[in-house]
């Protein structure tokens, strides 16, 4: 464990040589008043007020060359917590590509629910449905990508273990092209996570009028039967996107996204931490022009019949400006994965990039 | 002999005339199509959005290829390095700061750009108007200085944005120096005037165009071509998704 703040040291020095070749930092500040109430056991409301924000501070390289980087810190507020977002340089030669650092490799398809995403897993509900992108974890990796042709290409990625024992070291890889009107993408990770296992997955992404997209995965662990491990851990995401354009120049995005664990809890278990067979998320965006955003966001258990909702507003008002406010609550019982609780939420604030 | 002079001035002139006159409304929206179509291109250029809170602006580079690829790079802060790669059936997304590659089919590739009146078909290059409206010469009018023929047209198919459009093109030059976007019944959306040209490889261009929305108060968008090089090699690999990812 000593290595490790060695290791991090170098890893952010390495950026910040270009840092300074780098177009001036670009600073992302959201700051939100935060009105939050929640019942007491006494049956009485507590209203909590507080002061709430991030600050990401990103060095990005200038866009040119065959090197390129980007360092980001993430401030955040009133916690006064520093963490290393990004941090990471890609490095394009004739024939491949080679990418090392603290970063995120996007694998399979699903704003909140992908099952392709074997390397960091988006499958699970806590999320902040207030974020713009649901799904930001970064790792520490180096990886290749060897394009194929213009819309293929082949990627491996290694990943260190928290013990950076070199035999818990994780390696993957994926295939990525497209056959007709089809996305066809393909790949496993080898990891170690209480034994060595193998995650395989598949991710399809077409159209039917709404674009729809379907990715799964197992894990099969090499010390256990993998046909049982594979039933247990089995997971399908499946996801319909569509665009509606309203008028002349109003749009409508609709997304439906279902997470599907065929061998795990079909019936009521009566607790916040069961695993259902089905899930759901769907969101709807609407952009009446150019200044403002409605957003609907709601994670749907039916199986418990409980959903935790969100709904805002932004409004641009200057340049890289806006103003946001949202209301977030669950509707389900105490004993259901998106409690009541009598909590209430709302956040009024404002984002600004400079 | 003086009556059959005068005849035979009357038909020289008549004769000189015949070309303007012969054009037809096809044929004047063949060759704005021509003069706007470029087998590649490489373009930088700012869209700035007026209403009554300012002036906000994006700024982007472009390139197209044929008759339906373009990969746009948005260059202004808070949308730096978001990339659109458009082929004939698929829109690819690029987000930086999540790595995040989305691919997108149907209705997504008519959408405009950053909610403007500038879609992903526009920044292509070929244009076919006709396959899409029926033209009817209007006349000629004058506009300021310039000689336009008035040109109406009218939607063949429900799936384009405006039912109705009347343009005034330069004679000379082509220039569609105005256009008004109209509902099928006639009222006015928006409308569309070139401020200023350029000339590239002999052709006359819009450089700044405005665009005003003439259903909403104080709201105006101008879009401004700062660079444009057409008809020049480009690298095949611009428009593939190891460049979209870069």
């Amino acid at each position: 464990m000593k290595r490790y703040p060695g290791i991090l040291l170098i890893w952010l020095l390495i950026p910040l040589c270009w840092a300074s070749a780098a177009e001036g930092p670009t600073i992302n500040m959201d700051l939100y008043q935060i009105v939050s109430g929640m019942e007491s056991e006494a049956g009485t409301r507590d209203w909590q007020y507080a002061l709430s924000g991030t600050a990401l501070v990103s060095f990005t390289s200038p866009s040119s060359g065959n090197v390129r980087g980007d360092i980001a810190l993430d401030f955040s507020f009133p916690t006064e917590a520093i963490t290393l977002k990004r941090a990471y340089m890609r490095i394009r030669f004739p024939s491949f590509r080679l990418t090392m650092g603290k970063t995120r490799l996007g694998w399979g398809s699903g704003a909140l629910f992908n099952s392709g995403d074997v390397i960091f897993g988006s499958t699970d509900t806590q999320v902040a449905l207030t974020d713009t992108e649901l799904r930001t974890t970064t790792a520490w990796l180096t990886a290749v990508n060897l394009p194929l042709g213009t819309f293929s290409f082949i990627e491996a990625v290694v990943l260190p273990h928290q013990t950076f024992a070199l035999e818990d070291t994780a390696l993957g890889g994926r295939f990525y092209t497209t056959v007709g009107n089809l996305k066809l993408e393909a790949g496993c990770i080898s990891k170690v996570d209480n034994g060595r296992l193998y995650s395989p997955y598949i991710s399809l992404q077409g159209n039917i009028g709404p674009d729809w997209y379907l990715s799964s995965s197992v894990d099969l662990p090499v010390s256990e039967n993998p046909l049982t491990a594979a039933k247990e851990s089995l997971d399908i995401s499946f996801g319909l996107f569509h665009m509606v354009r309203i008028g002349i120049d109003q749009t409508l995005s609709l997304r439906l996204e279902s997470l599907i664990r065929p061998f795990q809890s079909w019936t009521d278990q009566f607790s916040a931490l069961a695993n259902y067979g089905l899930l759901f998320y769907a969101e709807a965006s609407f952009v009446p022009d150019n200044t403002l955003t409605y957003l609907l966001r709601s994670e749907i258990s039916p199986i418990d019949q409980s959903a935790a909702l969100m709904a805002g507003v932004s409004w641009k008002v200057f340049q890289d400006f806006s103003l946001n406010s949202y209301l977030v609550g669950n509707i389900g019982d105490s004993d259901d994965l998106f409690p009541w609780k009598g909590q209430l939420g709302a956040m009024v604030g404002a984002s600004w990039v400079y | 002999m003086k009556r059959r002079m005068v005849f035979i001035l009357i038909a020289w002139v008549c004769i000189a005339q015949l070309p303007v006159f012969a054009l037809t409304a096809e044929e004047i929206i063949g060759k704005i199509d021509d003069i706007q179509t470029f087998s590649t291109s490489v373009s930088s250029g700012e869209i700035s959005a007026k209403d009554r809170f300012g002036v906000k602006s994006s700024t982007f580079k472009a390139w197209t290829r044929g008759t339906s690829d373009s990969l746009i790079e948005f260059t202004s802060l808070a949308e730096k390095g978001q990339k659109v790669l458009r082929t004939k059936n698929e829109l690819y997304l690029f987000y930086p700061d999540a790595q995040e590659l989305i691919r997108l089919q149907g209705a997504a590739l008519r959408q405009s750009m950053l909610g403007t009146d500038i879609s992903y078909e526009d920044m292509t290059g070929e244009k076919d108007t006709l396959a899409q409206y029926t033209a009817v010469l209007a006349g000629q009018e004058t506009l300021g200085t310039h000689t336009c023929h008035v040109v109406v047209l009218t939607a063949k198919t429900r799936s384009v944005a405006y039912p109705m459009q009347k343009l005034w093109i330069d004679t000379q030059s082509y220039v569609v120096w105005k256009s008004q976007y109209s509902t099928q019944s006639g009222r006015l959306l928006k409308e569309l005037e070139v401020l200023e040209t350029q000339e590239i490889s002999g052709r006359l261009l819009s450089r700044k165009t405005k665009i005003s929305d003439k259903t909403r108060k104080d709201t105006e968008t101008t879009l401004t071509i700062t660079s444009l090089e057409i008809d020049i090699a480009l690298d095949p690999r611009i428009f593939s998704l190891e460049n979209l990812t870069w």
